[in-house]
């Protein structure tokens, strides 16, 4: 395929996707750079030698929301161009509510790549170290939350607010991990990254049930089976009822040089994980792969802290049986009401250790080499959040020129969206390699005009000033990976290829 | 290889522009046109207060109500001293030897509660029991005149004199005794239906000398005398057609003097809801006015004709069910609009016992009555 058409297909590639305003993906893993063994670790790179260096190696921030975008949010209304909030008494709440999913999550995702070492050995084999500092959270709101907050409770009379997928993770941990791959035959290449995990610091709700039945009469009937665990540096009170009086964040820990390094190292809180990974060349053309990533717990028995309520209460309104025949007053049927809700709600605070598990990730793929540089890919990946599924379905193409250029674009659908197009680049100069990739470009963009006040440096006067601020049109997903490589070598060296640039 | 580079930064470059070209601006916002208004309004609703109470809950026996061995309520009403007789207060004669009873009145302290109530209340079957202690050999003849004054109307008891017994000397030096004023002998049923505040009494009594064989028999001894007592039981078992309590209090909503968390501006609607069970033969319907004193006019009213519907009855007036009832008081913004132009609110409280023409009833201590009152509210929560 001669320079030309490669640039053709390229822009026919890009103008298809625009055209069909669908985007996005998972860039990197058909990308030949270092970092994609951790989609699987069967994968390598064309460099015989990388080293990620401290911090500089690469981050990946990336946050997955299913919420409603800022047009849901803010409506174009009457007269032209003036704007409501979805809390203007003329906006159409249940069009609102309309939108919110049934269980709406927030996912942010934080990877700062420590050091990475990558080199190949022999032929076949290629060994790969990694230290990761990771920070996930998991959010889910349900949308009984929404429409209670929205449209009140009398909204539910007869049926229950069902607040059972309320979820609130967040841990962050450090990752250790060493493995290689190798072809085990001429096809067949296998890959596995085994992980030493030190959590640093965590808190995650295991919520089995939460929810509110509105009875006809509007009794209201409160059930509560969760636990709140929690590893880090706070302190959570109780008074002699058994009920939380103060959470505290504990400042001793950070006082000392050893106290900051001995939280940070989370040597305390240790797990495993393992990363496996195969690749199958089923033709020269038509290569097969599939990983589960992140498969691994961590034990947190550092500064523990477990809050559990299981519990059930009933509100009836203030029984007035007692009032009636003069036993007591209202004030004092109240506040037994009262002290029977706290009563009911008692929390138990342990200091038990607790395991959490990674959320893993199983990716299979399957790529057609258009040419010995273009590919396009299909790349399926699945994410396993404890009860809760993610599914994204990619569809990419693909251009690798040795270890010295390597662009994708990619359409996926994930999300609840269907028009996610992301983008990968790197290229290497010299010994270095530079790489971004996006899951998702901002296609569409809104404007949002605003107005400042600033105040003058000398006197009091103030001006104002006009300023746009541009931000994308669906916010549903943020992916960006960026960093620098050193690399070194380039195993592909075959003698018919072509490349489409020389490297001189 | 800085052309190399410069033709793959090119070509990325294309690439991005293209995006970038097709992919334009969707929507400009300009934010100072955003709108200040900004409000929730959820509509919540909580059950406020339940109860399954009986009668003997809410009403405790005491000196003024009693409940018979058939757990019928019965009001009862005493006044001592009604009559204290020595032979020195009759006026000497030969044969017959009258005393007074000087007018009285024995005040029933319902003159606040009647002043409010309006409507028919009927009694069937009260009773004036006179109890006596009497020492006169000679019979004594009381003759009793009684009127009750209810609000607007007397009522004379009409009572024929009746005579009370008398001792059976020697053996026997005074008697104890009674004597019964009901339906059969008087007007008493019309006299306490009136309602009354008050009843006025006086009479007279008689000592009827009489010739005795024996002469060592005394008739009339300085020593003799008659003490009388009263005691009136108004037996639950009656019959109200549209009998009203009215009330008028001060507009405790009216938010102006800043004390009042609650503004009634701040809430689009407030709902009662009200569910029974009630197993007492009366029913109840509430009406809620909003009162300007100064224009003397009502500035809304919010009404539940059917707040409680009575139990059905048998053939004696007793209870013999419950009736479900499920009402609703609404207080709508028009309602609350009005709320800061009223100075007062007047309560007016209906009551009807069973039955399209309301029949007589009678009333069970064991009687009971369950319900659940729920608030539904929609509150304005505005954050400009």
């Amino acid at each position: 395929m001669s320079g030309k058409i490669k640039y053709i297909l390229i822009f026919l590639l890009t103008v298809f996707f625009v055209r069909v305003s669908a985007q996005n993906s998972q860039v990197l893993y058909f990308m030949n750079l270092p970092q994609n063994h951790l989609l699987n670790p069967a994968l390598r790179p064309s460099n015989s030698v990388y080293i990620g260096l401290p911090v500089m190696s690469g981050f990946n921030i990336n946050v997955n929301n299913n919420f409603v975008n800022f047009s849901d949010v803010f409506l174009k209304g009457q007269p032209k161009d003036s704007i409501i909030s979805f809390l203007h008494p003329s906006y159409n709440v249940d069009k609102f509510l309309a939108k919110i999913k049934d269980r709406n999550y927030f996912e942010p995702e934080l990877l700062i790549q420590l050091l990475g070492i990558g080199f190949s050995v022999g032929k076949d084999t290629y060994i790969f170290l990694d230290i990761n500092d990771r920070i996930e959270g998991n959010f889910v709101l349900p949308k009984d939350l929404f429409r209670l907050a929205l449209k009140g409770n009398e909204e539910f009379k007869g049926s229950k607010i069902d607040l059972s997928s309320l979820r609130a993770d967040i841990k962050y941990f450090r990752e250790f991990g060493a493995g290689f791959s190798r072809n085990f035959t001429d096809k067949l290449r296998v890959g596995i990254k085994g992980k030493l995990l030190f959590g640093i610091a965590t808190a995650t709700m295991d919520n089995k049930s939460l929810g509110i039945t509105v009875n006809e009469d509007y009794s209201h009937t409160l059930d509560a089976n969760m636990t709140v665990n929690m590893s880090g540096p706070v302190t959570v009170s109780m008074d002699s009822k058994h009920n939380i009086s103060s959470v505290d964040f504990d400042d001793n820990t950070f006082n000392t040089t050893s106290g900051i390094i001995d939280f940070f190292s989370g040597k305390k809180n240790m797990g495993l994980g393992v990363d496996i990974g195969a690749t199958y060349d089923l033709t020269d053309r038509i290569v097969f792969s599939g990983s589960i990533t992140d498969l691994g717990f961590i034990r947190w028995k550092k500064n523990v802290t477990n809050l559990k309520a299981d519990n059930k209460f009933e509100f009836s309104g203030l029984n007035m049986k007692d009032v009636v025949n003069g036993t007591k007053t209202i004030d004092e049927v109240g506040q037994d009401m009262l002290d029977s809700l706290k009563n009911a709600f008692v929390v138990s605070n342990t200091k038990t250790p607790f395991t959490t598990y990674l959320p893993f990730g199983v990716s299979l793929g399957g790529s057609f080499n258009v040419t010995k540089k273009i590919s396009v890919g299909l790349l399926s990946y699945t994410r396993i959040i404890g009860k809760q599924i993610r599914e994204a379905l990619s569809l990419s193409a693909n251009v690798n020129l040795g270890n010295a250029f390597s662009t994708s674009l990619s359409y996926t659908a994930e999300n609840y969206q269907y028009d996610n197009l992301g983008a990968g680049l790197a290229f290497r100069a010299g010994i270095t390699q530079f790489y971004i990739v996006t899951d998702r470009i901002p296609v569409m963009w809104n404007i949002i005009k605003g107005e400042k006040t600033t105040h003058d440096l000398i006197g009091s006067g103030t001006h104002k000033s006009t300023y746009n601020v541009p931000i994308p049109a669906k916010w549903n997903s943020f992916n960006l990976r960026l960093g620098m490589n050193l690399v070194f070598g380039n195993r592909q060296k075959e003698k018919n290829d072509k490349p489409m640039l020389i490297i001189e | 290889m800085n052309m190399i580079m410069v033709k793959r930064l090119f070509l990325y470059t294309s690439v991005i522009a293209v995006l970038s070209l097709a992919g334009c601006v969707n929507e400009t916002y300009d934010m100072r046109m955003l709108s200040k208004q900004a409000h929730l309004s959820p509509t919540l609703a909580l059950s406020a207060v339940n109860g399954d109470v009986s009668f003997s809950d809410m009403v405790k026996t005491s000196d003024t109500v009693i409940f018979d061995q058939n757990k019928l309520v019965i009001l009862v009403f005493k006044k001592d001293s009604v009559v204290d007789l020595k032979l020195s207060d009759f006026a000497k004669a030969t044969i017959q030897k009258t005393a007074t009873i000087d007018p009285s009145t024995y005040d029933l302290n319902l003159g606040d509660v009647l002043d409010h109530i309006s409507g028919a209340i009927r009694f069937y079957n009260p009773s004036i029991k006179f109890n006596y202690t009497n020492s006169f050999a000679d019979p004594v003849k009381i003759n009793l005149n009684v009127t009750a004054k209810g609000k607007s109307s007397s009522i004379i008891l009409a009572l024929a004199p009746f005579t009370l017994a008398k001792p059976n000397l020697p053996t026997q030096q005074e008697i104890t005794s009674s004597f019964v004023i009901d339906k059969s002998n008087s007007n008493l049923p019309d006299l306490i239906s009136i309602p009354p505040s008050s009843i006025d009494y006086s009479g007279t009594a008689t000592i009827t000398s009489t010739v005795k064989d024996n002469g060592a028999e005394n008739y009339a001894l300085g020593s003799n005398r008659l003490l009388g007592s009263l005691e009136i039981d108004i037996p639950m078992d009656l019959s109200l057609n549209n009998l009203q309590f009215k009330d008028t209090v001060n507009n405790f909503i009216k938010s102006d003097n800043g004390d009042n968390p609650l503004d009634p501006a701040d809430f689009q609607l407030l709902r009662i809801k009200v569910a029974a069970k009630n197993g007492f033969p009366l029913g109840a319907a509430l009406k809620m006015s909003l009162y300007d004193s100064v224009s003397k006019t009502i500035k809304s009213t919010v009404e539940a004709t059917g707040l409680l519907n009575p139990a059905p009855v048998d053939a004696n007036g007793k209870a013999n069910g419950v009736t479900e009832t499920s009402t609703t008081i609404e207080f709508n913004n028009v309602f609350f609009s009005n709320v800061n132009k009223a100075d007062k609110i007047i309560f007016t409280i209906t009551l009807n016992t069973t039955g399209t023409v309301p029949q007589e009833v009678k009333i069970y201590s064991d009687y009971r009555i369950s319900f659940n009152a729920a608030l539904v509210v929609k509150p304005e929560i505005n954050f400009n």
